[in-house]
């Protein structure tokens, strides 16, 4: 039996853990010598652990790299994690936000085309389409981090599949498109333009929204100006820059605005209308106010109608814009922009938002200095600009608090993987085979089974809340963990099911995503591919290392690691290979539903 | 105009790996059993005899329903006021079904056009209505409203704030932790199934379930409890599998993530079989809850095969079933949560409470006529809980965020045909001492009062109400003879 290589980095010193960012720290070991003891080392590629410990060795590069592209991507295959690991975090990132932005509309036009060639009488294209779209894009793109930041975005300014606009999938996607395009933009244009995109208007109802109406007890719809300032901004708390609730003489909350400050929000949001209508019958050529949303193009940003648009002060955040009795088209445009003005600089922005995407990409319990790093960057990035989203994502994933290799050993720290990611993982980190070439993944099976898939959270409060306690211990510690809100009896076991189908299935359908425009006769799946594993197979620990490097990061614990060993071993018989294949998926199968992986660091 | 549904063939090849065979060993009951040892029942009724069951289910209308336009008065000068502050967000008189009787005030009443048989269970006294209910502090005056120094609900108006103090029961207080689930920490022992949570949610994780030591069972609604595919096959590959899981749960996790990851998963296969045997019982429920009413979490009406996989029927129908096997669970007091949620009606109010209350009332309906099917009904009662109520006034073709508001109860333990509460003026402006602008009206029910009168019903001593409700002695004297309310029959 081969000698077990365990990789185990053992903390003995606690350093320099909120120290200042140092961007020089690039992996586990360099830079951080001091008080870190290596009792073996990762077997891929021979390291040995004097190399882990002075950080020249392969593996703990290769690891941290391998952590580092879980935390900016949605997955990456050895061959990738290699590459990076070769050179600095830093440069990578710079160099993904000079990537062109593989955008969703255009995809989601392409697909639908191709639809419509073969079914003139195709419904669509509806959110299924933008799934193909979405799917499609992420296996074949290179703008990695731009995609991930993209749907860290969706988390927190909704929408959602999960209403009407399950029927406009172009919609969806030019919506989805802001945040690909603004994701290392300005915050302010993104609040912008999702204020006038038609998806929100829909969703959150201020399309077509009219002015007061006193003879008729008509007043302006409150439904976006709250929730653009309690989800999308400012929340319901005034913060520290740390993120921490100030509180009054009395130690209480003090709220950030009145109801008040609502309804005086919600004049402004009045006028706005479709911006283009669709070339249909009995729809007119020019949008107008009020007309149906079925006539609209919903992926033109929403108009301003001035005559339709609250007169008068609106008065909000202590702020007074002052108003006019009537208002062109521009007038009213120019209003709504300068009432986002006063929301974006508010200084709550900054800290709400770096908690929220802290959460996304890094940990689910940041200390409040890692907020306040980040939100300082957010509040200048260092050339007087606010709300620059570039700084603000190479903040968070440069932080020390990121990169630290301490935390491994916390009790307290980590973050459930999103289900969503867990599957995006799989898919981008280990060889795939489809029947058509594509990846057209319809995803609700997946979201009905762990009740997660991008745009498509229950509510606009996104699939967790991000206070989300789950238990007993963490409400003593104080703790937070979003995830487990989707993580119940029931979508527990059907991620381990999912993993099931992933790892055996061999029959019809695709193992690992499928499409509903396939058939028994005409297949259109996607199946892992392991065979390059296979021929490894009579070495478990290789199989296992190589699963750890790429999932796990080299977080697995000794523990399971022996458990699914000792599961391997049995594996293994005379009369065909069949063992082979076996053998490297139920390490996979075990790996993917054990606690190392589910629970990243 | 409905939603788009797509053809599916989803379950096609899922369907024949999830024939996993019930009665696998439950390897963890020693471990979980420990922790209900030497607990003592505190049930205020008679302990757990055979025969004692009681259930209350949660029917959670989360978005914030506009129930002034399920209870609408009928008097004419009470519906000219309601169609004037209404506006074009008011039901035409002609249409509106009138109730029997008269509310506690004398007057008529009647229900929105889609709920028939919520007016046939309420003239059969099988449901009642508790009117301008909301989440209140203390009792407060539109003057003390304005003057700002009496303590109000945190976050009023604010979907996320309110919802929470609904499930809790803490207005005053941004608390995780729901009165259903310190209920289930107060009379978990009162079960002799230690292993199965007194809390079973068809609707995921909330809050309301949610206690410090109890954890809700999330159930799937068209699936059952759900198990790991394969876990009973003996060949070598799944035998080692399972070998290799069992072990990974048996271990002891000091990060709260994995622990709490692993936990979920215990919890899950160790309740699975007992759920799972009570939904293998034979049941007629299925010619009581038609397929017409499938409907989805948004209220729309849905066919069978189609995709609604949450849908509430199927929800309801999964709790009338674990009703009916209580004797095979080993239960005796169960809390069920179902969230059918979609009510923040900002837009399109008028088209879509025509369809959601079509679902709520076929729902309620198919759910008591099951009850009484198997006899007991007069042991299982729904309550419903919505955020709040929405604005009078319109905002064009909608309504807003508001307060106080109706809700309904029904079952066989229910004083029904009545209505309990104060229904409000509906005036606006200062004519009316409840309104405090746009249409918001002060409530003049406490939830507190409508909780703990659940509570005690269900066999929560009155000594424990205090520790569920902080706040309820501002609304009830607890040394009171008499129920909080009194829609309950004692």
């Amino acid at each position: 039996m081969k000698t077990p290589y365990i990789y185990v980095i053992v903390i003995l010193l606690f350093i320099s853990f909120f120290g200042e960012v140092n961007a020089q720290i690039t992996y586990f070991g360099a830079g951080q010598t001091q008080g870190v003891t290596v009792t073996a080392s990762n077997s891929i590629d021979g390291s040995d652990p004097t190399k882990t410990i002075d950080g020249s060795g392969m593996n703990a590069q290769l690891l941290d790299a391998s952590r580092f592209l879980n935390q900016a991507t949605f997955g990456a295959n050895y061959e990738d994690i290699v590459a990076v690991s070769q050179g600095s975090y830093a440069e990578w990132i710079d160099d993904q936000i000079q990537q062109s932005p593989s955008l969703m509309l255009p995809e989601l036009l392409s697909i639908w085309d191709e639809i419509i060639a073969a079914d003139p009488e195709a419904f669509g294209p509806t959110a299924l389409i933008f799934n193909y779209a979405w799917w499609n894009i992420n296996m074949t793109n290179k703008d990695l981090l731009r995609q991930r930041v993209a749907y860290a975005l969706s988390q927190i300014l909704v929408t959602s599949i999960r209403s009407d606009l399950e029927g406009w999938g172009d919609s969806v996607a030019s919506y989805y498109d802001i945040f690909i395009e603004e994701a290392f933009g300005n915050y302010k244009d993104i609040l912008t333009k999702v204020a006038l995109h038609p998806a929100m208007g829909y969703y959150l109802s201020h399309l077509n929204n009219p002015r007061e109406d006193v003879e008729n007890n008509i007043h302006p719809d409150e439904n976006f100006a709250r929730e653009i300032m309690q989800l999308f901004s400012i929340g319901l708390v005034e913060l520290h820059a740390n993120g921490t609730p100030k509180l009054d003489s009395l130690g209480k909350f003090i709220p950030t605005y009145s109801n008040t400050d609502i309804k005086q929000l919600a004049k402004i949001f009045t006028g706005l209308a479709g911006g283009a209508t669709l070339p249909m019958m009995y729809c007119p050529d020019e949008p107008e106010f009020d007309l149906n949303i079925y006539c609209l193009d919903k992926t033109v940003p929403m108009k301003m109608f001035g005559w339709m648009h609250e007169p008068g002060n609106k008065i909000f955040l202590g702020q007074t814009i002052i108003g006019k009795q009537n208002y062109t088209d521009q007038e009213a445009m120019d209003e709504l922009k300068e009432a986002i003005d006063i929301i974006f600089n508010h200084p709550n922005v900054g800290p709400f938002v770096a908690f929220r995407l802290i959460q996304r990409f890094t940990t689910s319990n940041p200390s409040p200095s890692y907020v306040k790093r980040v939100a300082d960057v957010f509040a200048d990035n260092g050339h007087g600009v606010r709300g620059d989203m570039a700084a603000v994502i190479k903040a968070i994933l440069l932080d020390v608090e990121a990169r630290s290799a301490v935390i491994h050993d916390d009790a307290l720290s980590g973050k459930l993987r999103e289900p969503f990611i867990r599957y995006t993982q799989v898919a981008r980190s280990l060889p795939t085979t489809s029947n058509k070439n594509r990846y057209w993944n319809n995803g609700y099976n997946y979201l009905w089974d762990v009740k997660q898939h991008v745009m498509a959270s229950p509510s606009v409060f996104n699939f967790y809340p991000p206070d989300y306690t789950v238990n007993a211990t963490f409400r003593e510690e104080n703790k937070y963990g979003p995830e487990f809100k989707i993580h119940d009896t029931s979508s527990a076991i059907s991620y381990i099911n999912n993993v099931h189908v992933w790892s055996w299935s061999s029959d019809s359908w695709g193992g690992l995503m499928y499409s509903w425009h396939g058939s028994e006769a005409d297949l259109d799946g996607v199946w892992l591919d392991t065979e390059l594993l296979e021929g490894k197979a009579d070495d478990s620990e290789y199989i296992i290392n190589y699963f750890d490097t790429v999932f796990t990061h080299g977080q697995l614990t000794d523990e399971t690691r022996q458990i699914i060993r000792e599961a391997l071993a049995p594996l293994h018989w005379t009369w065909d290979e069949s063992w082979r294949r076996y053998r490297v998926r139920t390490a996979f199968y075990l790996l993917l539903i054990s606690p190392d992986y589910n629970c990243v660091k | 105009m409905g939603k788009h549904h797509h053809h599916i063939d989803r379950r096609k090849f899922l369907g024949q790996a999830s024939c996993a065979a019930i009665g696998t060993t439950t390897f963890l009951s020693s471990i979980l059993n420990l922790k209900a040892m030497g607990a003592a029942s505190i049930l205020n009724s008679a302990t757990s005899a055979a025969g004692d069951y009681k259930a209350i289910v949660c029917l959670l209308n989360s978005g914030g329903a506009d129930s002034f336009n399920m209870l609408i008065p009928r008097e004419n000068e009470d519906y000219q006021t309601y169609a004037a502050t209404r506006s074009n967000m008011a039901i035409p008189s002609e249409s509106i079904i009138p109730l029997s009787g008269t509310g506690n005030d004398g007057k008529s009443y009647g229900v929105h056009p889609s709920f028939p048989r919520f007016a046939s269970m309420y003239n059969e006294g099988k449901l009642a209505f508790i009117t301008n209910i909301g989440t209140l502090v203390q009792p407060i005056t539109r003057q003390q409203f304005w003057e700002g120094n009496t303590p109000l609900p945190l976050g009023l108006y604010s979907h996320s704030d309110q919802v929470m103090h609904w499930q809790t029961g803490m207005p005053d207080k941004r608390e995780s932790i729901g009165w259903g689930g310190r209920i289930a920490d107060l009379l978990t022992s009162a079960n002799e199934n230690r292993t199965l949570s007194m809390n079973l949610t068809l609707s995921g994780s909330n809050i309301f379930q949610t206690g410090n030591s109890s954890i809700e069972y999330s159930i799937n609604p068209i699936e059952g409890a759900l198990q790991i595919y394969d876990f009973n096959e003996s060949w070598v590959v799944p035998k080692m599998r399972r070998q290799a899981i069992e072990r990974m749960l048996q271990q002891s996790y000091s990060n709260i993530f994995k622990d709490q990851y692993v936990s979920t998963i215990k919890q899950s296969i160790e309740g699975a079989d007992y759920l799972n045997a009570a939904l293998a019982l034979p049941n007629n429920f299925d010619e009581i809850f038609t397929p017409f009413a499938e409907i989805d979490s948004e209220g729309n009406v849905l066919s069978t095969d189609e995709y609604g996989r949450d849908n509430l029927s199927n929800s309801f129908k999964t709790v009338a079933r674990i009703i009916a096997g209580h004797e095979t669970t080993k239960l005796s007091r169960q809390i069920f949560f179902i969230d059918f949620n979609g009510w923040d009606h900002h837009d399109n109010l008028l088209e879509n409470q025509t369809a959601m209350f079509t679902g709520l009332d076929t729902l309620v309906y198919d759910f008591q006529r099951a009850m009484e099917s198997i006899g007991m009904s007069d042991q299982v009662t729904v309550f419903s809980m919505s955020e709040f109520s929405r604005t009078l006034t319109s905002n064009g073709n909608g309504t807003d965020h508001a307060w106080g508001g109706n809700v309904f109860v029904s079952g066989g333990a229910v004083q029904g045909g009545k209505m309990y509460g104060q229904f409000p003026d509906l005036r606006l402006g200062l004519v009316n001492d409840l309104e405090i602008g746009g249409g918001v009206l002060i409530p003049t029910t406490s939830v507190d009062t409508y909780f703990a009168e659940l509570a005690l019903w269900f066999g929560v001593p009155k000594s424990e109400l205090s520790s569920l409700f902080p706040k309820l002695g501002n609304f009830y004297d607890q040394s009171s003879t008499s129920n909080p309310i009194g829609f309950l029959k004692s």
